[in-house]
């Protein structure tokens, strides 16, 4: 498991994770906004579950690509090298 | 069907989320800062203002009558409320306003300390047997082996009817018994009393017999009830 993760977040691919957090997102999206309409027990507590579930794991696979991203970037230091001293060489 | 301007909220936000979602999988843009705010918005923000609202406005529906006459077992209870020939106490309470069509929540609830939590985790019990037991059968089949959990509390009548007033304690036999009622040994729904909340789920003989539901079985109902 630890492995797999780890290989994701090394070879991951950005996009496909991020359609398939959309569609996720779409899915959960759906449910809850079902449960706004039709207030009958089905509706409320797919929407309270299977759909917040759901919304949770597509956030969660943004929030993977976000730490991808982080992880592949190179960062400049912000502030250059010190030039050396006179007194040091 | 109403929905609240809380809904309409929610909504808005869930067909922002799904505008820019639907975006992305169609243009598929580079994953530039600019797109990673929008989607940041679209999978986060937004949906969990959603979700937000959706428990708000979802907890608020599982308190009206709408909600527990979802499942097909309540369908006679619920008509039954809502009967304006029907003198069961369901029936009585449900006509008034502050009852109205939040009857069965408002009689059925715990009113103790962590009542809202034990009345929810409760109608999850509800939904557990409907799903394994009386999903399959229909309401006919179903309405004799439909029965409250425990004993109806007392506690949930003295909520409005204080047990203090001097009509209330007017009446003879609510004199003679004001500790056991205070105490919930004799219950204000019997068939001695005041009769069965819905009393066309029970058996005719239950109906006429001056039956005490007694919470304690060990306790003896006192004479005159």
């Amino acid at each position: 498991m630890n492995r797999w993760f780890k290989k994701l977040l090394d070879r991951g691919s950005r996009s496909r994770l991020l359609v398939v957090a959309c569609v996720l997102g779409l899915i959960g999206l759906a449910l809850m906004s079902w449960s706004l309409f039709d207030q009958g027990w089905i509706p409320v507590m797919m929407a309270m579950s299977i759909g917040q579930v759901i919304g949770t794991l597509s956030f969660g696979l943004f929030l993977l690509v976000v730490i991808i991203d982080l992880r592949r970037a190179t960062f400049r230091p912000s502030m250059p090298a010190q030039a050396s001293r006179k007194e040091d060489r | 069907m109403h929905v609240s301007p809380l809904a309409w909220i929610a909504l808005t936000c869930a067909v922002v989320a799904a505008v820019i979602m639907l975006l992305y999988l169609v243009y598929r843009p580079p994953l530039d800062g600019k797109t990673k705010g929008f989607l940041a918005l679209g999978l986060g923000v937004l949906p969990i203002m959603t979700a937000l609202i959706g428990n708000v406005e979802g907890l608020r529906a599982t308190e009206h009558q709408a909600f527990c006459g979802s499942c097909h077992t309540m369908d006679f209870h619920i008509a039954d409320a809502n009967d304006p020939d029907s003198m069961g106490l369901a029936a009585i309470h449900s006509r008034t306003k502050m009852f109205g069509d939040r009857s069965c929540y408002v009689c059925h609830k715990d009113y103790g300390m962590y009542g809202y939590t034990l009345t929810k985790l409760g109608g999850m019990g509800h939904v557990y047997y409907f799903l394994t037991d009386y999903a399959w059968e229909d309401a006919h089949e179903s309405l004799p082996r439909v029965h409250i959990a425990r004993p109806f509390r007392n506690d949930n009548c003295m909520q409005c009817h204080s047990t203090s007033g001097r009509i209330w304690n007017g009446v003879p036999d609510h004199q003679g018994l004001l500790e056991d009622l205070r105490a919930g040994q004799t219950s204000c729904a019997s068939a001695g009393c005041h009769g069965y909340a819905h009393p066309f789920s029970k058996p005719p003989e239950d109906e006429t017999e001056p039956a005490e539901a007694r919470l304690d079985p060990g306790v003896k109902a006192p004479e005159g009830t």
